[in-house]
């Protein structure tokens, strides 16, 4: 992994589209400028975490007993009538 | 085109037509995960399953638009590229469920995006409107 000093003011290039420059730096906290284009997602990393926990939560192995499923209905109804699984 | 087969611990033998195979880039915690099926889960649900045809791993999905009206996801030009879609079109947005002792959540803070032309598909990370990624839908 590549580890690089920067000061406030200064930036890093990534790519030819991707720059991150030093805001500034306080009290153990650093804040970015992140210059990305419009396509690229740019998240904190303890975000996707959070997805990435809620995912393997909720995958459902073998014995996942959907029993409950069977018993819900929706709250509203949406004109156009609901999604077609096997499209 | 040749049926595909897909070998299930739950549902089995799948066979599907090539081209009902959603694509995905991997999911966060399933970076392997790409190739999906989307399945009813009884005729009268509106729950459905997307299903991996790459490791034995499922999801119960649905339409959260059903349980929550008021919900908005704000979608960016990065969420459209992820599913290849230049504009807003022809898309769906499916939520997974998490189904746990009785409960059932909603993860609204990371909807699936699927494009039906492309049949691409993405989990996509919404920035703003701070959703919950679990949205109660049947408390326990």
């Amino acid at each position: 992994m590549l580890v690089l000093s920067r000061k406030p003011g200064e930036a890093i290039r990534i790519g030819g589209t991707l720059m991150v420059r030093v805001v500034s730096v306080s009290g153990g906290r650093v804040r970015l400028a992140i210059d990305a284009p419009a396509d690229v997602p740019v998240h904190r990393e303890e975000i996707i975490e959070r997805i990435a926990d809620a995912n393997q939560a909720a995958a459902c192995t073998e014995q996942t007993e959907l029993g409950a499923l069977l018993e819900i209905e929706p709250r509203s109804d949406r004109p156009g009538g609901g999604t077609r699984w096997n499209a | 085109m040749e049926r595909v087969k897909i070998e299930t611990q739950r549902f089995g033998t799948l066979d599907a037509d090539p081209a009902e195979i959603l694509h995905f880039d991997g999911l966060p915690g399933f970076p392997d995960a790409r190739r999906f099926l989307l399945r009813e889960h009884d005729t009268s649900s509106v729950f459905g399953w997307l299903i991996c045809a790459d490791q034995e791993l499922a999801f119960v999905v649905t339409d959260p638009f059903q349980f929550f009206p008021a919900y908005q996801p704000e979608l960016g030009p990065h969420h459209l590229c992820a599913v290849g879609a230049s504009e807003p079109g022809p898309l769906e947005l499916l939520c997974i469920a998490d189904v746990r002792d009785g409960a059932v959540h909603l993860n609204l803070a990371a909807p699936l995006l699927i494009d039906a032309h492309t049949r691409r598909g993405a989990q996509v990370i919404l920035e703003t409107g701070n959703h919950p990624t679990r949205a109660p839908v049947r408390p326990r």
